[in-house]
């Protein structure tokens, strides 16, 4: 089997040969192109580079192509600061929508002229064209992440109380772009999209706040990923995500943390709950283990997820892997998925 | 109700405008600065602490309360002294990182619990923690990151604080999403916050500590 075929028959629920192995990968192509962060994310090809690099350095089955969390509001004049260095991601200088009354002003993007979208699709062309063999989700953030990056997350966050109807206006807009953005990646080859749910857990709203400003969007830009023949690898970020709900979004696959400590996350107790209908990618914790961990720290913790894992499972880092983990760690991922069966 | 009444409720309601011009009121009407932030800043953050520990409150509630809270803050802040016995802290988000709504929150408790917080924002050089901390004689460092990426300088605090000799003078506290209690031992930070109440208590306890020490 290759990796997109495992990847497949995980989502069917079905035997594999091995256990897929996928990360969630930004910015470590910045390191494995060897170039600065700016470089990477402002060059399809670096971009495509260094994702193709990770990919065949560790023998992976998924990736999750990505450069930074601003490639598409640039488009609507989010204006960044960019450092040169491997590791410095852009940073957030200056919002677009300065006045809640702002969020009517902007309008739908041109994922192809718009932004770094451009740079970003192209990128993803290339990586489909080369890495044939794995499956290949490019990621989006959801119109929820994507209104709190235009506007700022603290102003967005007081919007959902003080300036729900304007909010809602910016959520109709960047639902409309990420559509297009995401049917356009399907366009370039790619199996389906990695879509970055990062507002959806207890510690930043409540559970009827993301029902309320969440879950429309995030199903209407599924919707249109399914439409255009794409698959859905739904990423639940942060402590206590509401699994709840995502469980019932028609996705695929789910990538969460299932070392983050918060009630209701360890892998056994959701594969448990939620692992018959749908696929889990998770298993590696992407600090303490990955990061920080030995080599003996991330050969347990890969057989323990694979163990708990069984079918319709890819082992996976919960969040991003850091561009600073050591390569033997990786490489130990690698052996362990390659040699065993649990 | 009374004004100290009011302007709890003002703060768990998130209204700013309503909160400020109680606390001009319970001024004019003689009480202290001290009566309002320990009867009513105090309890009324306390509250909104434990309700978003329970979850009854997410951020858009917490933000708002905080934005409350300063707004009667900034009138009795001049009035109070410099350090209302909490000690003084110099806070601030990493190199590199713009995240920073984590470190507000940490700061609207400790400047409640009676802290005196010199805020550097967002993106910090460690050297400048390092540097406030001397000129203003600090009793804690505090520093907030959220991505692996920026973990690295809060090392560097740590390093930045030994160049400047004043290290073993005062206390740090590191948090943020990727922070945990294993990377402030592998960095010899002294503690870790895993939210802004838990902050507050750890800064509490490390300062408590280092008096106990010194007595």
């Amino acid at each position: 089997m290759n990796g997109k075929e495992r990847v497949e028959a995980a989502i069917k629920f079905e035997s594999v040969d091995r256990t897929p192995l996928g990360y969630v990968t930004w910015g470590v192509g910045a390191k494995e192109a060897n170039v600065t962060y700016p470089q990477y994310c402002k060059s399809s090809k670096n971009f495509a580079d260094g994702m193709i690099k990770f990919a065949r350095k560790y023998e992976v089955d998924l990736i999750t192509p990505g450069t930074d969390v601003w490639f598409v509001p640039e488009g609507w004049g989010v204006k960044v600061r960019y450092v040169e260095d491997v590791e410095a991601y852009p940073m957030l200088e200056e919002v677009a929508v300065k006045e809640p009354e702002d969020y009517e002003k902007l309008e739908v993007l041109d994922p192809r002229r718009d932004g770094r979208m451009p740079v970003v699709l192209d990128g993803v062309g290339m990586v489909t064209e080369e890495l044939r063999d794995v499956a290949v989700f490019p990621g989006l953030f959801s119109p929820l992440t994507v209104a709190t990056h235009v506007r700022g997350m603290q102003d967005a966050m007081k919007d959902v109380i003080l300036n729900p109807d304007l909010l809602r206006k910016g959520l109709e807009t960047a639902t409309e772009t990420l559509k297009e953005l995401a049917v356009e990646m399907i366009k370039e080859g790619a199996d389906g999209i990695f879509m970055a749910v990062t507002r959806g857990s207890a510690e930043l709203v409540t559970e009827q706040q993301y029902l309320d400003f969440g879950r429309e969007y995030d199903l209407e830009l599924i919707k249109e990923i399914k439409e255009a023949g794409g698959k859905v690898i739904l990423h639940v970020c942060g402590y206590e995500p509401f699994l709840d709900i995502f469980s019932e979004y028609p996705a695929e696959i789910i990538n969460y943390w299932d070392k983050s400590g918060s009630p209701g996350s360890e892998l056994s107790y959701v594969k448990k709950k939620y692992g018959d209908k749908v696929c889990l990618a998770t298993g590696l914790d992407q600090t303490r283990t990955l990061l920080f961990g030995t080599p003996a720290d991330v050969e347990k913790e890969a057989k323990e997820a694979i163990e708990k894992g069984g079918n319709g499972f890819i082992l996976c880092s919960g969040c991003e892997v850091s561009p600073a983990t050591p390569e033997e760690n990786l490489r130990m991922v690698t052996k362990v998925v390659k040699s065993y069966r649990g | 109700m009374t004004e100290i009444e009011g302007i709890k409720k003002a703060i768990l309601d998130g209204e700013s405008i309503k909160a400020r011009e109680l606390t001009e009121s319970a001024l004019e009407k003689g009480a202290s600065a001290m009566d309002v932030l320990k009867s009513a800043l105090l309890v009324a953050m306390t509250e909104v602490g434990e309700k978003y520990q329970s979850r009854e409150f997410a951020l858009p509630e917490v933000l708002l309360a905080s934005e409350a809270f300063y707004s009667s803050m900034e009138l009795i802040e001049p009035l109070l002294k410099s350090d209302s016995g909490g000690g003084t802290v110099v806070i601030g988000t990493v190199k590199w990182d713009m995240h920073d709504i984590g470190k507000n929150l940490v700061k609207a408790m400790l400047t409640a619990n009676g802290f005196y917080c010199y805020d550097l924002g967002k993106d910090v050089d460690p050297e400048d923690f390092a540097r406030k901390a001397k000129e203003v004689n600090a009793d804690l460092v505090a520093s907030s990151t959220l991505m692996t990426t920026t973990m690295r300088f809060q090392m560097e605090i740590e390093e930045a604080l030994r160049r400047y000799g004043i290290r073993e003078n005062v206390k740090t506290l590191v948090g943020g999403a990727p922070v945990s209690k294993e990377w402030a031992d592998k960095i010899g930070a002294d503690g870790y916050g895993k939210d802004a109440i838990d902050a507050v208590k750890v800064a509490f306890d490390l300062l408590n500590e280092e008096r106990e020490n010194e007595r």
